[in-house]
């Protein structure tokens, strides 16, 4: 199972890394494996350091693909949560 | 013996006045890690002992972690931060990696690793992004600590009342420090949104940051006067200044008090010249405070962030009409309330901040130019002022366009304000005519040429600090050269002096309400150059007009006319010093700050 879906940074800070982490905190709490994409760079979405990595701030455009058995909640909780704006 | 009274400026980011002995902290650049290659059956051992420190470090967090626990102050989702950062497998790996393929040992590995990530991250020019990259130099620090067998909290264990000098702080070390009661914190790095700034914010140290000198200046153990509310260090002051310093912080907290019962009184000088004192307001609901300070009208009221919050439905009149209108509601009535038009850079802009974005934006299209460029959100603003205004008549109401450079181009404004009121007045608006049009004198041509702007201005008002930005070509939130931003410069009073004398020769108020405003000396200055009106944040006003009293205008005309013969700041700032004595040591008008 693949489910995919293009997010916006609306949080002030971007992918700072208060958001990193809690987006790693949910995405652990699913098997499925999680990538996100931007600008030509993907990274593991259980991972700070690749998250951050991706140096993506206010604005951008994300991808969430998560692959395994619960990739569909996965991705709507992540989504979810990037939506939110991190609750900040 | 070491140099008295060496004076280091930065950006203050914690209030408070605080004097105690330096104590530096060395970070991931300034130690001498050992850096060797090694042969390939080492590299096993060596990334054996980083996953070791990995660990040691991860539980060092946990510990300080475990101290806050009960705290109120909660950084510890910072701390888990970290702690997911240093076992991070992306992380491991590259290190692993690097020393397989560089036959390198663990330190190094640590510091190419970072090298590799700092050129990634700098490259970007967004601060949230680049203070992230200090997250990741943290936990390598703390890494290479580990790895060289120290313990971290023998490394920044201070002596008691210590004042911190360190290129940055990580937000563990940060937590440790208050936690060991430092007195105050200085760093190198600057930042004013730094997880370190928000923790020493909730721990209350006052700290300055962006200090790039202060480990050419400050030794260990030398004695260190730190200003959180001026951003000012002073290096081994002499004992006067010390006492200066001391008594300063237990009286500011009884004199606060007492100011304010009499902040009601007129402003004047000892010998009852009437000497206006303004506020600055950023919203329409601090006019209380402007009230309760002893505001004797708004001398500057900001509509930015106005255009901050409603983004999206700027050019609709009626957001602008229902701010200023809550705004002159609260206005008891007697002294102006000088309304001025939006002053935004193009970057702070709605219309054009998704545009291409300028090369230089102090010098490009911002404040009144923007304005000019985009007349329906203009003229949406102005008609909003007016149909305010002709609710409240009475109100003495001016309104002021800001960054005027040329007569023409205020002649152009101007011509917008009066089609507005023509417009609203065939609309059936009964809006009287008696509110003024003036200029804020910012750019240095426009305070040269005050005499021709006079003849079609009814007020002007000094903006201080992009005029000595300007004048100076200083930006002061650049460390740099942070220091010669200053504003008793010769060149900067002539042109203030000239403006001052072109206002009073036609007959127009003239105020200031720039920073220069609330600093005693400058603020002098301009009294005796002839200024009568200061507008200032509210919470400056009763020390302005405690100290005002205190001097008579004979003889401060007197001490200007001979601080305008003086050839630098330094020796303009000495004199007057030197002359104020005991009363410029008995104020603290320039310490306070916002609260």
């Amino acid at each position: 199972m693949r489910h995919e879906i293009e997010v916006e940074l609306i949080n002030e800070q971007g992918m700072h890394t208060r958001p990193a982490k809690l987006f790693v905190e949910t995405a652990v709490k699913f098997t499925a494996e999680i990538e996100v994409s931007y600008d030509g760079l993907s990274a593991n979405g259980k991972s700070i350091m690749g998250l951050l990595g991706l140096l993506a701030y206010r604005g951008c455009r994300l991808v969430i693909s998560a692959t395994g058995e619960d990739a569909k909640p996965a991705v709507e909780a992540l989504s979810g949560l990037v939506n939110s704006g991190f609750n900040e | 013996m070491s140099i008295r009274n060496v004076y280091l400026f930065g950006q203050g980011v914690v209030p408070g006045i605080v004097i105690g002995r330096a104590h530096l902290i060395q970070g991931a650049n300034q130690y001498a890690w050992t850096q060797r290659h090694i042969p390939p059956e080492e590299c096993a051992i060596e990334i054996d002992r980083l996953h070791q420190a990995v660990e040691t470090s991860w539980q060092q967090l946990e510990d300080i972690k475990e101290q806050l626990a009960g705290d109120s102050k909660d950084p510890g989702h910072i701390l888990e931060a970290h702690q997911m950062m240093l076992r991070d497998q992306d992380l491991q790996s590259s290190f692993e990696k690097i020393i397989v393929s560089e036959r390198i040992n663990a330190e190094w590995a640590v510091l190419r690793t970072l090298g590799a990530w700092e050129e990634r991250f700098l490259r970007i020019e967004n601060e949230y992004i680049r203070e992230r990259f200090s997250d990741l130099r943290f936990i390598c620090t703390r890494l290479l600590r580990t790895l060289s067998g120290q313990s971290p909290n023998e490394v920044i264990a201070p002596p008691p009342d210590a004042v911190i000098i360190a290129t940055e702080l990580s937000p563990a070390d940060t937590i440790l420090l208050g936690r060991n009661a430092v007195a105050g914190l200085i760093t190198v790095r600057g930042g004013k949104t730094s997880h370190t700034v928000i923790i020493a914010k909730a721990f209350e140290i006052p700290t300055v940051v962006g200090v790039s000198r202060a480990f050419e200046h400050v030794g260990e153990g030398d004695l260190v006067v730190l200003n959180g509310h001026k951003g000012e260090i002073i290096v081994n002051p002499d004992a006067k200044l010390v006492s200066v310093y001391r008594t300063q912080s237990h009286r500011m907290i009884a004199k606060d008090q007492a100011l304010l019962e009499k902040c009601h009184l007129p402003g004047e000088t000892a010998d009852g010249t009437p000497v206006r004192v303004l506020a600055n307001l950023d919203f329409a609901d601090e006019i209380v405070k402007a009230k309760g300070h002893g505001a004797e009208g708004i001398g500057l009221y900001r509509t930015e962030f106005l255009f901050m919050v409603h983004e999206k439905d700027i050019a609709d009149e009626q957001v602008h009409f229902q701010d200023v209108k809550e705004l002159l509601e609260r206005w008891p009535g007697g002294g102006p309330v000088t309304l001025r038009t939006f002053d935004l850079g193009g970057d702070k802009f709605p219309l054009t901040s998704q545009l291409a974005r300028e090369a230089n934006p102090a010098l490009g299209q911002r404040s009144l130019r923007l304005a000019l460029a985009h007349p329906h959100i203009f003229k949406a603003q102005l008609r909003g002022f007016l149909r305010a205004y002709s609710l409240f008549p009475d109100i003495d109401l001016r309104i002021m366009f800001p960054l005027v450079s040329s007569v023409r181009e205020f002649q152009t404004a101007r011509e917008i304000l009066c089609e507005c009121y023509r417009e609203l007045s065939i609309e059936g608006h009964e809006i009287p005519d008696t509110f003024k049009i003036g200029a804020m004198l910012e750019l240095p041509a426009a305070l040269l040429i005050a005499d021709m702007l006079s003849r079609e201005c009814q007020f002007f008002s000094i903006g201080s600090n992009d005029l000595i930005q300007y004048s100076l070509a200083v930006d002061r939130g650049n460390e740099k050269v942070a220091h010669m931003y200053r504003g008793l410069h010769p060149g900067i009073l002539r042109m203030i002096q000239h403006a001052i004398r072109a206002a009073n020769d036609a007959g127009i108020d003239i105020s200031l309400c720039g920073d220069l405003a609330t600093e005693p000396i400058p603020a002098l200055i301009m009294l005796g150059l002839g200024l009568r009106n200061f507008s200032m944040p509210p919470v400056f006003i009763p020390y302005a007009k405690d100290f005002l009293r205190t001097v008579q205008l004979a003889e401060i005309e007197e001490l200007t006319t001979h601080a305008m013969t003086l050839p630098c700041a330094d020796d303009i700032e000495a004199f007057m010093r030197a002359s104020l004595g005991n009363r410029l040591q008995d104020t603290f008008w320039s310490e306070i700050s916002e609260k």
